[in-house]
C-alpha cells in the first residue's frame, strides 16, 4: 500500500503489538460501544458514532500486557457480510474476548452473547448503556445474569468512563459460561478432529452452524444445522432476557422525546423538514457564515496579504523582481478599493537596492496593502523561484489554499457530520429515502457512505462495504466518485456559489442530483441481479456528546490535512513547473477549444483540470481565483465535481472495486465532465 | 389457524405474531435481532410505497418494501 493510504484515519489506531500478551478481542452487535472501549483502552481514536457499521476494519492497540482489537460490530460470528468476514479470523484467533452489550438490548445481544459461550471462549461481559437502561426505566438482576451466562459480567457506562477499572479488574477473572450440554457433545466430536487453531471448540460450532470458509479450511463439508442451533440458542435468550429484566418505572421524559423525535425523522411529512431544515442550517454556517465571512477574511487578509509577501519578499532578497503594491482602503459597504498603485524594480533583488527597498517600506508601511510579486524568469534560480513562490507557488499558493481558505471550511463540514452521524439520525434518513434509493439499484443504507462521501469519497469508498451486495457496492462506488464532491471541494463550491447566487445554487444542485440519479440508473441496468432490500436496526436518536464530536472533527480535520498537504504541494510543483516550462500554456491552448468553445469558460480554467487530476478540491480551488459570471460557475463547477476522483481516491477504489472498475470510473469521468458541462453551458 | 397477512399490508400501530418468513437470508438475520417466527411485534411506522419499521421490544428494525411483503404475520 502506497505510504499516503497508511495515513488514512482508521489505519492511525495501530501500534506495535505486544509480544507475548493476551490477545483481547472486543466482539458485540453493531453500535454498542466498542469503539468507546477501545479508544479508552488503546489510547488511541477509532470512530465512534451512532450508527450500525461505524467500524468496518479491525484496529489494534496496546493494553498493559493486552493486545487490544476492536472489530466490526456483528450479530453473529459466521461469513453472511463483509463486517462479519473481517471480524471472524479476529474473534476465532482470541485468547479473552470482552463482549460489549447493549443493557437495554438484551434480547438481541444475548445472542452473540452465548454464542461465544457456546464457543468456549474465556470471557466477560461489560453491560454498557446503563444511563439509557435507567431512563428506559428499566432494571436487570446482574448476579442472577452472571449465574446464568457463567461469566463475570459488569456494569458500564463508555461515554461516561464509568466502570472502566472493574472491567479492567475482572479480565483476569475472564471464564467459560455454561453452554448446551447437548451442543458441546457434538461440538467436541468435531473439535478432537480439528488441529492447529487456538479454539478448535470455536471452529467446530462454526462448522455446525454451515459455515464454508471456516469448515474449507479444516478440509471437512460443513454441516446444516444452523437453523436448529440457531432457533435453540434464541429460545435460551428469551428464557434469560425473562428472567432478569424488571420494569422499575415509566420512561423518562427524554427518552421519551427522543422516540418521538425517531418518529418524525421518518415519516416523510415531518421528516421531509426536518431534512430540508438540517440542510440549510449547515448552508447557512458552512456556506454563508465560515465560507464568506471566516474564509474571505483568513484568505485575504493572512493569506494574499500577510504569508505570500512574507514568504516572496524572502526570495525577492536575491532575484530579480517587479513588485506592485496597491494601498487599499475599504468604502462605507466593506468593498475594498485600490487608492494609490506603486511600482518598484529591482534588478538585483531588493538586498542590492536598500534604498529603493527602504522606500516601499515606507510606502507600505502601516496601510493596507496587497503587493504583487514579478520575478524574472530568465536564470533557472528565477524559474525555481517561480516554482516555489510565484502565482502557483507550493510555498505560496498551497499555503493559502490549505490553510487559509481549506481549513476554515473542512473544520465546519466535519463539525456537522460529526453531529449527524453521533446523534442517530442517519439510519433513520436511511429509512426515508429507501424507497427513492430503490430506484438507483440501492437501498437506503447506500445513504450512509453517500453522506460520509461529503466528507471524503475515500473514506466513504471504504464504508461501501456496509452494503450487502457487491453489485450495491459497485453503483455507491460509481455514485461516490463520479458525483458527490468531497468535503473539501463542496466548501470551495459552497464558497463560489454564495458568490453566484441562490437560484444557480439550486441549478448545480439539480444537475449534479440528476447526474446521480442518471449515474445510479445506468449502473444499475447494466449490472445483472438485484439489489438486497433494507434490513437495518435503528438505535434511538441521542444528544451527541460535545467531547466526542469535538474530538471527531479535530481527528478527521488534522488527518485530512496530513492526507491533503503533500498532494496540494505535489499539484502546485506540477503546475507551476508546467507554468515555467510553457507547457500549462501549451496544455491550456491545446484545451482551449473545449474550454472557451464548448465551455464557454475562459481558457485558463484549463488550469483547473490540471489540478483536478491530482485532487478535485485543488481543481476547485483553482477556480475560485478565476473572474467568472454566475453561467460560468455552475459550467465551471459541474465540470470539476463530474471529474476524475483525486489519486488518494483511485487508490482505495483499486483496492476495493478493482482495475476493470477504477479504470472505467477515472476515464469516464472525463467524458461524463465535458459532456455535461458542455450540455450545461449549451442551455444556461 | 389465522388468516396470514404480508407485513407489508399491517397498520400503523397494529400488534402482530410473524409467522413465516419467506426469505432464507432474512430469516436468520431477523433471528438474530431477536425477530424469529413466533415473536410477537408492533408495527412502528409504515411509509408510502416504503419501508415498514417494526418495534420488538426496545429494538426498532427498519425493514423494506420487497422484505416486508415476504413476511407473513397474524394480526392481533
Ligand atoms: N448513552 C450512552 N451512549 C453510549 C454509551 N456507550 C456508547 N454510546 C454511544 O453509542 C454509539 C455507538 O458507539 P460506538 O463506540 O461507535 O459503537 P461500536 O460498537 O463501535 O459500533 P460499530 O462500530 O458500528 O459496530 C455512540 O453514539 C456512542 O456515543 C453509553 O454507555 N451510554
Ligand atoms: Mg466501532
Amino acid at each position: 500500500m502506497p505510504a499516503f493510504l497508511e495515513s488514512a484515519p482508521e489505519s492511525l489506531a495501530e501500534s506495535p503489538v505486544v509480544k507475548s500478551g493476551t490477545k483481547l478481542v472486543l466482539v458485540g452487535n453493531p453500535n454498542v460501544g466498542k469503539s468507546a472501549f477501545f479508544n479508552h483502552f488503546s489510547g488511541l481514536y477509532v470512530d465512534v458514532s451512532n450508527f450500525p457499521g461505524t467500524t468496518v476494519e479491525v484496529s489494534h492497540g496496546v493494553f498493559k500486557e493486552y493486545n487490544v482489537y476492536d472489530t466490526p460490530g456483528i450479530y453473529g460470528v459466521s461469513s453472511f457480510n463483509d463486517e462479519e468476514r473481517v471480524a471472524r479470523d479476529t474473534v476465532l484467533g482470541a485468547d479473552v474476548i470482552l463482549n460489549v452489550v447493549d443493557s437495554t438490548n438484551l434480547e438481541r445481544d444475548l445472542f452473540l452473547t452465548l454464542q461465544l459461550i457456546d464457543m468456549n471462549f474465556k470471557m466477560v461481559v461489560a453491560l454498557n448503556m446503563m444511563d439509557a437502561l435507567e431512563d428506559a426505566g428499566l432494571e436487570i438482576d446482574v448476579n442472577r445474569l452472571s449465574v446464568l451466562l457463567g461469566v463475570p459480567i459488569v456494569e458500564v457506562v463508555a461515554t461516561k468512563r464509568l466502570g472502566f477499572d472493574a472491567v479492567e479488574q475482572n479480565l483476569a477473572q475472564a471464564s467459560v459460561g455454561k453452554s448446551d450440554r447437548a451442543l458441546q457433545i457434538e461440538i467436541e466430536k468435531i473439535a478432537s478432529t480439528l488441529s492447529g487453531v487456538p479454539n478448535p471448540k470455536a471452529e467446530a460450532l462454526m462448522v455446525l452452524e454451515g459455515d464454508d470458509v471456516v469448515a474449507a479450511r479444516h478440509g471437512v463439508a460443513p454441516l446444516d444445522k444452523r437453523e436448529e442451533i440457531y432457533v435453540a440458542r434464541r429460545n435460551r435468550v428469551n428464557d434469560i432476557v425473562a428472567e432478569v429484566y424488571r420494569q422499575k418505572s415509566a420512561l423518562k421524559i427524554g427518552a421519551k422525546f427522543s422516540e418521538a423525535l425517531g418518529r418524525w425523522t421518518i415519516n416523510p411529512i415531518t421528516g421531509l423538514p426536518i431534512l430540508l431544515f438540517s440542510l440549510w442550517l449547515i448552508y447557512q454556517v458552512v456556506g454563508v457564515l465560515v465560507a464568506q465571512r471566516v474564509v474571505g477574511h483568513t484568505e485575504v487578509e493572512f493569506g494574499n496579504k500577510r504569508w505570500e509577501p512574507f514568504a516572496k519578499h524572502l526570495f525577492a532578497k536575491i532575484t530579480p523582481v517587479t513588485i506592485t503594491a496597491d494601498i487599499l482602503t475599504k468604502d462605507e459597504t466593506g468593498d475594498e478599493k485600490t487608492l494609490e498603485t506603486k511600482t518598484f524594480v529591482f534588478p538585483n533583488g531588493t538586498l542590492a537596492n536598500d534604498a529603493q527597498f527602504q522606500e516601499l517600506q515606507q510606502f507600505i508601511d502601516g496601510k493596507d496593502v496587497l503587493q504583487t510579486f514579478k520575478f524574472s524568469q530568465e536564470t533557472l534560480w528565477g524559474k525555481m523561484v517561480v516554482i516555489f513562490a510565484g502565482e502557483f507557488g507550493a510555498l505560496t499558493m498551497t499555503v493559502t489554499y490549505l490553510l487559509f481558505l481549506l481549513l476554515p471550511l473542512i473544520i465546519g463540514f466535519y463539525l456537522f457530520l460529526a453531529i449527524l452521524e453521533d446523534c442517530g439520525y442517519l439510519p433513520r434518513l436511511a429509512t426515508m429515502v429507501d424507497r427513492l434509493l430503490t430506484s438507483i439499484g440501492l437501498n437506503g443504507r447506500a445513504v450512509i457512505p453517500i453522506i460520509l462521501g461529503f466528507g471524503c469519497v475515500t473514506m466513504a469508498t471504504i464504508t461501501t462495504r456496509l452494503l450487502q451486495t457487491s453489485r450495491e457496492k459497485t453503483i455507491a462506488a460509481s455514485i461516490l466518485n463520479f458525483a458527490i464532491p468531497c468535503s473539501a471541494q463542496l466548501a470551495v463550491i459552497t464558497a463560489l456559489l454564495t458568490k453566484a447566487g441562490g437560484e444557480y445554487t439550486l441549478i448545480f444542485a439539480a444537475i449534479i442530483l440528476a447526474c446521480l440519479v442518471g449515474i445510479g440508473t445506468a449502473v444499475d441496468k447494466i449490472l445483472p441481479g438485484k439489489s438486497s432490500a433494507l434490513l437495518i436496526d435503528l438505535p434511538p436518536m441521542r444528544l451527541p456528546q460535545a467531547s466526542n464530536v469535538l474530538k471527531k472533527t479535530w481527528i478527521k480535520t488534522m488527518s485530512f490535512m496530513k492526507e491533503a498537504s503533500p498532494w496540494f504541494f505535489f499539484g502546485a510543483l506540477l503546475v507551476s513547473t508546467m507554468q515555467v516550462t510553457g507547457l500549462l500554456e501549451a496544455w491550456v491552448q491545446l484545451f482551449e477549444p473545449i474550454t472557451t468553445h464548448w465551455l464557454a469558460l475562459p481558457a485558463e480554467a484549463a488550469r483547473s483540470f490540471v489540478m483536478g487530476m491530482v485532487r478535485r478540491d485543488f481543481g476547485a480551488a483553482g477556480l475560485y481565483t478565476l473572474d467568472l459570471s454566475p453561467k460560468q460557475i455552475v459550467v465551471s463547477l459541474t465540470v470539476i465535481t463530474l471529474f476524475v476522483p483525486c489519486i488518494a481516491s483511485l487508490m482505495v477504489l483499486l483496492k476495493e472495486r478493482g482495475l476493470r472498475e477504477a479504470m472505467t470510473i477515472w476515464f469516464g469521468s472525463w467524458i461524463l465532465a465535458f459532456t455535461i458541462g458542455g450540455g450545461v453551458a449549451c442551455m444556461l | 389457524m389465522n388468516i396470514l397477512v404480508p407485513l407489508s399490508k399491517v397498520k400503523k400501530g397494529a400488534s402482530f405474531i410473524i409467522r413465516r418468513i419467506d426469505d432464507a437470508s432474512a430469516r436468520t438475520q431477523l433471528l438474530r435481532f431477536g425477530v424469529g417466527e413466533g415473536s410477537t411485534a408492533v408495527c412502528h411506522e409504515r411509509l408510502p410505497l416504503g419501508p415498514v419499521v417494526v418495534k420488538h421490544r426496545r429494538q426498532e428494525v427498519a425493514l423494506g418494501r420487497d422484505l416486508a411483503e415476504h413476511i407473513w404475520v397474524e394480526q392481533l
